[in-house]
């Protein structure tokens, strides 16, 4: 066994005031929100918005992600309210309650490709195509995702949460709807409606599908990969070393390529899957 | 509450369609907005009764 000392390496990464996931949370999401003023006073080009706002939103799941593990502040510490702000702010153009998506992907880390009680494994597919179809699907009427497998049943705080995401999501409706009917109807299509889309589809096949693909294998070194994206590290949202994620997922994103090399001897030693890495 | 958002919930399209939606396509399509809010309440009620928008 290789835990004492991957811990060992681990705690170099683990720890700091985590700036550039501030900057990012908030950054983000202060630029989204001037969006609206800028494309709508014409001092930027619609297309340019939209363009900027797919970027923003897509991105904008990885703050709010280091705030589900507590990255940026941990309960009872100084800086725990800046933590849950990021995880909200950060979360909001793409319509996710917080907090539930925090206790679901808390169940994602317990259970990774464990059937009926993972709940991303309705990303599980052969091809990508097949996976951007499951992604789209996933958001039509009457379906629900990561929540499809009662994932928040043996939670105690399960009443609450249900009722915190109903809120959080009709307020979001009820923003969308109000900017359209206050003249900004082709802003909330252009800067909200079609780059959530673009979100939708690019965030769980980025950050669910590819680094667990073909989902279907557990345990520790097992049930996710290290794999060299086509598209880069930065395209592929720093998914490359999600496998570091879930052997410590304290560790910040940009911190995780650096950990991969020191603890990659050690995770092969293990017969960590690696794919080109 | 829960029994009120049981019943509320299933409508979220419809109310979508007519609210979001229809000002959207409105001032994307150049289409007048009645006309389009009528669209939009029945492509919401369509796609309430068949799970999916397309």
């Amino acid at each position: 066994m290789s835990l004492p000392e991957e811990r060992e390496i681990a705690k170099k990464y683990i720890g700091g005031f985590p700036w550039f996931m501030v900057i990012w949370g908030l950054g983000g999401f202060l630029l989204w929100l001037s969006l609206f003023p800028l494309v709508h006073l014409q001092i930027m080009p619609l297309w340019l918005g939209f363009l900027l706002a797919s970027v923003v939103i897509s991105y904008c799941y990885l703050p709010t992600h280091e705030a589900q593990h507590g990255n940026i502040g941990r309960p009872n510490k100084p800086w725990r309210w800046l933590n849950e702000l990021i995880g909200h702010t950060s979360a909001f153009p793409m319509m996710l309650p917080y907090r539930v998506h925090r206790a679901i992907h808390l169940k994602h880390h317990a259970y990774a490709n464990t059937p009926d009680k993972d709940p991303d494994l309705y990303m599980q597919a052969d091809t990508i195509w097949e996976a951007i179809r499951a992604a789209w699907w996933s958001h039509q009427p009457g379906k629900v995702g990561a929540t499809a497998t009662g994932v928040l049943d043996d939670s105690p705080q399960s009443d609450k949460l249900k009722m915190e995401a109903f809120l959080v999501q009709r307020f979001a409706w009820i923003a969308m709807a109000a900017l359209c009917w206050s003249g900004f109807a082709l802003e909330a299509l252009m800067l909200w409606w079609l780059p959530m889309w673009v979100a939708f589809i690019y965030t769980p096949v980025t950050l669910s599908w590819a680094p667990h693909h073909p989902m279907d294998e557990t345990g520790r070194y097992r049930d996710t990969r290290a794999w060299k994206s086509p598209v880069g590290t930065i395209l592929s949202s720093g998914m490359e070393y999600h496998v570091v994620h879930h052997l410590f997922p304290s560790i910040p994103l940009n911190k995780t390529p650096a950990a991969y090399r020191e603890l990659k001897p050690l995770m092969q030693q293990e017969g960590m899957r690696m794919e080109g890495l | 509450m829960q029994s009120v958002i049981e019943k509320v919930m299933p409508w979220g399209p419809v109310f979508f369609g007519g609210l979001v939606f229809a000002p959207m396509w409105s001032a994307a399509l150049g289409i007048n907005l009645p006309v389009m809010v009528a669209l939009g309440l029945a492509w919401g009620y369509v796609a309430k009764v068949r799970g999916r928008w397309f």
